[in-house]
């Protein structure tokens, strides 16, 4: 039998062993071991050791060097304390703690020694100006580009769409219903690094409704590889 | 036991044999706990020979094992009175728990236990507290009271303590 019958008793082995039990639960455990293999098996197992316990003035003193303040009832901060440091070697216990110091650890390991050490990477800033030649731009493109634009003939509560095609006509961007210009018809697009091979693009600004002047307008810029 | 006890009854032979084989071991070593080396294994006899004669026609109020248990009760309170009669000093059944005689219990045990005590003092600090004011006296009660625990958390205590003290017995191989 390896199981106590009656675990609610059997709780009380220990104690038992200790002669640690009022008469009335002495009594109560007694009976249960003419009935429990696995708790009568226990005590047998440790009967000399528990003679000693009892008995011993050298074992007795082992336990007393342990603690010497025995007279303190456990503060608040002390049982808070114990939550997170119970009373077992440092190494073993409490996991959790230690898991939970790494977890913080490792954020900061990564934030001040990997993350902190890269370089902040610009981006590449193209204007669009009506009438200017095509604007080049020299430079890698595996930068975001911001595309500034300036669009004079803004106004406001039209809509516009807003496209940008490759010189092999693949549409790179494209919004029906662009929004992004400010009172003074001016907006900034950002196009993340990697979308743009070196080449020529043109950027088409059309007035789709709701206008009273100029319904298109076209700007073209031009990315050199390094 | 119970099961045991209603087919001794109906006559199975085994199942009686079965039933004082264990009560003998048991109230061996309860009657030990009790009276010491004495005459311990006069008492379990008897009292194995009382229930023996008795259980088939008793009517037990609980059990056949809470009864078996209060016919050893009473060998042993019997055994008291007579001591008693003889030394003139007087002591009740609940006191009769007497020092256990170590004498005999060889000294590499208690070198290691004394190293695993010392041992578990540091890595369960707590069991150690524990034991020492049972030392000191206190009853459970007042251990509890005073440590700030519940009962069942200083059972769970002892018990723990208790499993590493013999873990660590079995590493040094004496248990």
């Amino acid at each position: 039998m390896d199981k106590c019958t009656d675990p609610d008793i059997g709780r009380l082995i220990h104690a038992y062993e200790l002669n640690g039990l009022s008469a009335e639960e002495r009594e109560l455990f007694e009976v249960h071991l003419l009935d429990c293999e696995y708790c009568f098996k226990e005590v047998r197992q440790m009967e000399v050791v528990s003679d000693l316990l009892n008995a011993d003035a050298d074992v007795k003193y082992a336990f007393g060097e342990a603690k010497t303040d025995l007279s303190l009832k456990t503060s608040f901060w002390s049982r808070l304390k114990s939550m997170f440091f119970p009373d077992t070697s440092w190494y073993a216990k409490p996991a959790l703690v230690y898991f939970a110091l790494l977890l913080l650890v490792y954020p900061a390991y990564r934030g001040i020694f990997v993350d902190g050490k890269r370089p902040i990477e610009s981006a590449t800033s193209i204007s669009l100006i009506p009438d200017r030649s095509v604007e080049t731009v020299y430079g890698s493109t595996d930068n975001d580009i911001v595309l500034n634009i300036v669009y004079p003939e803004f106004e406001s509560g039209a809509d516009y769409s807003l496209s940008i095609v490759s010189e092999s006509d693949d549409t790179i961007f494209w919004d029906q219903k662009f929004n992004g210009f400010d009172s003074y018809g001016t907006a900034v697009l950002l196009i993340p690094e990697g979308r743009l091979e070196p080449g020529v693009y043109s950027v088409t600004i059309k007035g789709v409704r709701g206008l009273s002047g100029i319904a298109e307008r076209k700007y073209s810029f031009l990315i050199r590889g390094k | 036991m119970e099961k045991l006890v209603e087919r001794a009854k109906a006559g199975d032979e085994r199942a009686e044999k079965e039933i004082f084989d264990k009560l003998f071991v048991r109230f061996k070593y309860l009657a030990k706990r009790r009276v010491g080396n004495e005459d311990y294994e006069d008492l379990a006899q008897e009292a194995c020979m009382t229930v023996l004669e008795k259980y088939k026609t008793e009517e037990f109020t609980v059990n056949f094992t809470a009864w078996a248990y209060g016919v050893l009760k009473m060998k042993i309170g019997n055994w008291i009175q007579a001591r008693q009669r003889l030394s003139g000093k007087k002591v009740s059944f609940e006191e009769a728990y007497g020092a256990p005689d170590i004498s005999e219990i060889g000294s590499d045990l208690k070198r290691h236990l004394i190293d695993c005590i010392r041992q578990l003092a540091r890595s369960y600090n707590r069991y150690a507290r524990l034991i020492n004011l049972s030392y000191q006296g206190y009853s459970t009660g007042e251990i509890c009271e005073r440590v700030d625990i519940s009962a069942n958390n200083y059972y769970v205590i002892l018990n723990r303590g208790r499993s590493l003290l013999k873990e660590c017995l079995a590493g040094k191989g004496v248990v």
